[in-house]
């Protein structure tokens, strides 16, 4: 095997600078190559406004209901005094709570999520938001909805037996509709 | 290769090599730890120490983010810490069995109560009847008799009671029961083992085996099979309406809600017939 190559390379069936110019072709195009996927995840991640969450907010998931801004009558979505609306919930074995949110369309929107046992998954269909839901920590997200309708939240973070069931809801209400709302009605979208 | 020359003396990549490291952290320290957390935030307007503590995990959005601050409605004062746990398990069986004599009149002579609005308990988790015994005492959990019973005891009464009904034969316990049961499948034609097994993600409602088992565990869920029907209904239905309100986090008040209430009576009625080994 050695000899046979030895006896080509001798034979100088392919000249030095042929390799040589070879390898430089074939290494500008992966660097081409290698260019256009770094481009293809830096470009979406700019145009659709997908950006790593920036905070590091830490919280004890065993206490959740006992103090804090995740006790029972601060979930859901709150109008906060600069007009933005701020949604809380929880993420826990196997379901977000509270069940479904109603915000009002062509809003800022806040999402803190914090999980109260293992990590689950926070995805609002047709919107940029995607994030873990990881316990001790709230995941913080920002976003807003244009037009009005019902948007699917399912779990998208394996999360054990009963995963494929976790599944909220966020409701998009005309913006002049939702100040008409109840407190109440915000957090459970009423009977649906 | 012109090797004959000798090693350069004056090699400039070691200094770029540095220059370029060091640049690159003073700048991702300048973004990620103060221009970041600073402007990403339009209502947190953060002091230059405040934007690096916070880009670090430390604890200053107390006054930038609770807005909101409604008093607090309790559903438990139970939390799972370890300490709690721990106390919930140290129980002592055979003192259990001493103060489970002021039990069995309601329920039931070993734990298996013939009074259908009464639940049964023989098998039940410690952790579970811990937690139900705290409730009655702190009024989170709303019944006459059991109010009175659970003031009357201490915490250690609670965890030797506790042990002794987990040590009963009857219920299945959901310790251990980890495995999914055959035809616990969406394929399953019944409805209601559908829900049971599967749940129903069209309306978020999951499959109730995941925390009640057979299959699932969530801590503080008790096992259901072979549960009075009647009992499993009521509570069912005061979930729904929010008049029992004690669970943490309020799963069985979101799940309990959604249902219908014919999917309220069938599913009391298939768990209460449901054996130890599955339908």
């Amino acid at each position: 095997m050695a000899d046979q190559l030895n006896n080509e390379g001798a034979a100088g069936l392919i000249p030095e600078p042929v390799i040589v110019k070879t390898e430089r072709r074939w290494f500008l195009a992966m660097a081409a190559m290698l260019g256009v996927m770094l481009a293809v995840i830096v470009l979406t991640g700019i145009g659709q406004m997908l950006h790593p969450l920036s905070d590091v907010e830490t919280i004890d998931p065993a206490t959740l209901h006992l103090q804090g801004e995740f006790v029972e009558s601060n979930l859901g979505s709150a109008l906060e005094p600069d007009g933005s609306i701020t949604v809380r919930i929880i993420a826990e074995q196997y379901m977000f709570v509270p069940h479904c949110a109603v915000v009002p369309a062509s809003t800022p929107v806040r999402f803190r999520l914090t999980s109260a046992d293992v990590t689950h998954g926070f995805f609002v269909q047709s919107t940029n938001t995607n994030a873990m839901v990881v316990p001790g920590y709230v995941t913080n997200v920002r976003t807003s909805f244009e037009s009005p309708g019902t948007y699917q939240m399912p779990c998208d973070e394996f999360c054990g037996f009963g995963h494929h069931a976790m599944a909220a809801r966020v409701v998009v209400v005309p913006k002049d509709q939702f100040k008409n709302l109840r407190p109440d009605e915000r957090m459970n979208c009423g009977t649906q | 290769m012109k090797l004959e020359n000798g090693p350069r003396l004056h090699n400039p990549w070691g200094f770029i090599v540095v220059a370029v490291v060091s640049a690159t952290v003073v700048i991702a320290f300048g973004l990620g730890f103060l221009l970041l957390p600073r402007y990403q935030e339009p209502r947190a307007p953060f002091s230059t120490k405040d934007a690096v503590y916070h880009a670090l995990g430390f604890h200053i959005h107390g006054k930038a983010f609770n807005t909101m601050q409604p008093p607090p409605k309790v559903p438990t004062y139970i939390a799972w810490t370890e300490s709690t746990i721990r106390q919930a398990t140290i129980g002592d069986r055979k003192s259990g069995e001493f103060i489970a004599t002021n039990c069995t009149a309601c329920h039931g002579e070993k734990g298996l109560s013939t009074q259908p609005w009464i639940p049964s308990l023989a098998g039940l988790d410690r952790l579970v009847l811990y937690k139900q015994l705290d409730d009655f005492r702190s009024g989170t959990r709303l019944s006459g008799p059991m109010s009175a019973i659970a003031q009357s005891l201490t915490s250690q009464q609670y965890a030797d009671v506790s042990a002794y009904f987990a040590s009963l034969p009857g219920l299945p316990e959901n310790r251990g029961e980890r495995t999914p049961r055959p035809h616990s499948s969406y394929r399953n034609r019944d409805p209601v083992q559908r829900l049971i097994y599967a749940g129903d993600p069209k309306r978020g409602i999951a499959a109730c085996a995941s925390c009640h088992g057979p299959g699932g565990y969530r801590i503080g869920a008790p096992a259901l099979a072979k549960q009075n029907e009647l009992y499993l209904e009521q509570q069912l239905q005061a979930f729904a309406l929010g008049t029992r309100a004690n669970d943490m986090d309020m799963p069985m008040r979101t799940i309990a809600s959604a249902l219908t209430e014919s999917e309220i009576r069938a599913l009391a009625r298939a768990y209460a017939n449901e054996n130890a080994n599955g339908p």
